[in-house]
């Protein structure tokens, strides 16, 4: 039997994902969260969903990947080394899947807003492997990440205040992409303090992805206006519970190699 | 009438059921928190959306105020045990809330929700 | 913490119980004890923010959880007191708690907030409230024995 739902707990981790084989051990797992009830299909030719192609697009993807992998760690000063090998297969696995494969074809055609995304997944994935999230989280995480500015437009603005909704309307429309995704491009723009947008969210109204991505999202676009690391991760971690969950803001300073961010040579 | 009903209380969703059940014919769906909530709309497409106050992220708040803004037909109706403190009222009928019931939910209250959404849809 | 302070609970428990599918409410007695307790079987623990600040926990055994939970549930048998039951009982003091802010409000005291409930099930267990002494009062809900401890200040 495959799960016909993807299951979430309180803090909108997943449990499970749609599409995934029912084993002895994921039921067991879901009875350990109280999760009683599923919807579910039979296993049928769905088998073959499993078989998607590596086209062009996610190879070039993967490219991006390795040469963005490279230049956070050397020019940023993030500690990615140990996690690199780590980053490219949750990246492998995600660029698979179809609706990914769309946007980046898109978006190919904006340099800023193709390399954002996947700058934003690998910060991601970075700090969801120093949380120790599971594979299926991870790699959630990184769909979350790509998508996250997949409401904007030919402008790469930080102006544009409906970007968010946008991308939820979007994604929303698509049965393919969990709700889980849109709702974290909806809310990465919410901010801890309630100052955020669309909605002006505060704390537990936003599920702990947004919470993560709206940093990453954050010190990556103040990076791509202001040349000097130091600098902008300094302004980003001064957001501490005022725009972001204090918690993730202490994750994300765990992942910066400090004695390297002071070695950076200003360009 | 199709109802998504929203609550992360077993009894709660299983109370629900029965006092509406009993006044009118409803096919149910159910969902335990924000992020099924929402699932749940785009996939059951409900009439009416019996929605607790207090659920995991996103909280019933939250989910009001997207689902007000994504479904402009959907009657929401917001179920509280803090029901009579005056800033649930208000910040649940400025965000688009049909009405709002306390819990424990009298059928007399479940009655007049039913007459409202029937008056209103027709 | 002034005994009096305690009419708000009393009131949420005589009003919320009949509500739920309970015909009789009475208060057995009221004691005043030690900030630590024992329990055995079932404690719903409430925190309690604003200006009265602390821990509402409402306690029974295994047994009464069990017939408290089916009269709930309309009859319905329990045999163990599974999630359904647990489910129950947890809304239970959700709504009595909620239902005492309200009180406090009527009174004056605005601006209370509960936390969800905790559910703790367990033989030999041990509480502390963070206040000197706790106000324990003992109900009778047809027929079945309800512990409230009170630890507010």
């Amino acid at each position: 039997m495959i799960a016909n739902q993807t299951i979430c707990n309180d803090r909108g981790m997943i449990l499970v994902a749609k599409g995934v084989l029912l084993s002895t051990s994921i039921i067991y797992r879901l009875r350990k969260f109280n999760i009683e009830v599923i919807e579910v299909k039979e296993d049928g030719d769905e088998a073959a969903q499993s078989s998607s192609t590596f086209t062009a697009t996610a190879r070039k993807a993967i490219s991006t990947v390795i040469d963005l992998t490279d230049n956070v760690f050397s020019c940023r000063g993030l500690n990615v080394k140990n996690n690199i090998s780590d980053i490219e297969l949750v990246m492998h696995s995600v660029l698979k899947r179809p609706f990914i494969q769309e946007f980046l074809a898109v978006c190919d055609k904006n340099e800023l807003l193709y390399k954002h995304s996947i700058r934003t997944a690998i910060l991601s994935i970075n700090m969801g492997l120093v949380q120790k999230w599971d594979t299926l989280n991870l790699e959630y995480l990184a769909m979350c990440a790509i998508l996250h500015d997949s409401g904007m437009g030919r402008e790469f603005s930080e102006h544009d205040t409906q970007h968010p909704f946008v991308g939820f309307t979007k994604l929303r429309a698509n049965p393919d992409i969990d709700m889980l995704i849109a709702v974290v491009c909806l809310q990465h723009h919410e901010y801890y303090n309630g100052s955020g947008f669309p909605f002006g969210f505060k704390r537990t109204q936003i599920t702990e992805f947004a919470c993560l991505l709206a940093i990453v999202d954050y010190y990556d676009r103040l990076l791509m206006k202001n040349s000097d690391p130091r600098k902008v991760m300094f302004e980003t971690i001064g957001k501490k519970g005022i725009l972001f969950d204090p918690h993730m803001v202490d994750l994300f300073s765990s992942t910066i190699d400090w004695s390297r961010l002071y070695n950076i040579p200003m360009s | 009438m199709k109802f998504l009903i929203v609550d992360d209380s077993a009894f709660m969703r299983t109370q629900i059921k029965q006092v509406f059940s009993e006044l009118a014919y409803i096919e149910f769906a159910e969902a335990v928190n924000g992020i099924e909530a929402l699932e749940k709309h785009r996939t059951f497409n409900p009439d009416v959306v019996i929605l607790d106050y207090i659920i995991p992220a996103p909280d019933g708040l939250a989910v009001l105020k997207i689902l007000a803004e994504i479904d402009k037909k959907v009657k929401i109706v917001m179920i509280t045990s803090l029901g009579n403190q005056n800033f649930i009222y208000k910040d649940c009928i400025e965000c688009g809330a049909f009405a709002i019931i306390t819990k424990p939910i009298a059928r007399e209250n479940a009655l007049k929700v039913i007459k409202s959404i029937r008056t209103r849809v027709i | 913490m002034d005994v009096n302070m305690i009419n708000p609970i009393l009131c949420a428990f005589a009003e919320i119980i009949p509500q739920i599918g309970f015909q009789t409410v009475q208060k057995k007695n009221l004691s005043l004890v030690g900030p630590t307790f024992t329990y055995d079987g079932v404690l719903i623990n409430l925190s309690v923010i604003g200006p009265i600040k602390g821990v509402i926990m409402i306690g029974m055994d295994n047994d009464s959880a069990k017939r408290f939970a089916s009269k709930m549930m309309m009859g319905m048998e329990v045999v163990e007191f599974d999630k359904l039951a647990q489910s129950a009982v947890s809304e239970m003091g959700n709504m009595v708690c909620a239902n005492a802010c309200t009180q406090y409000s009527k009174i004056g005291v605005t601006g209370l907030d509960i936390s969800p409930p905790i559910l703790m099930i367990g033989q030999g267990g041990q509480a502390t409230l963070p206040v000197p002494q706790t106000i324990v009062i003992h109900f009778l809900v047809d027929d079945i024995n309800i512990k409230v401890y009170v630890g507010l200040v």
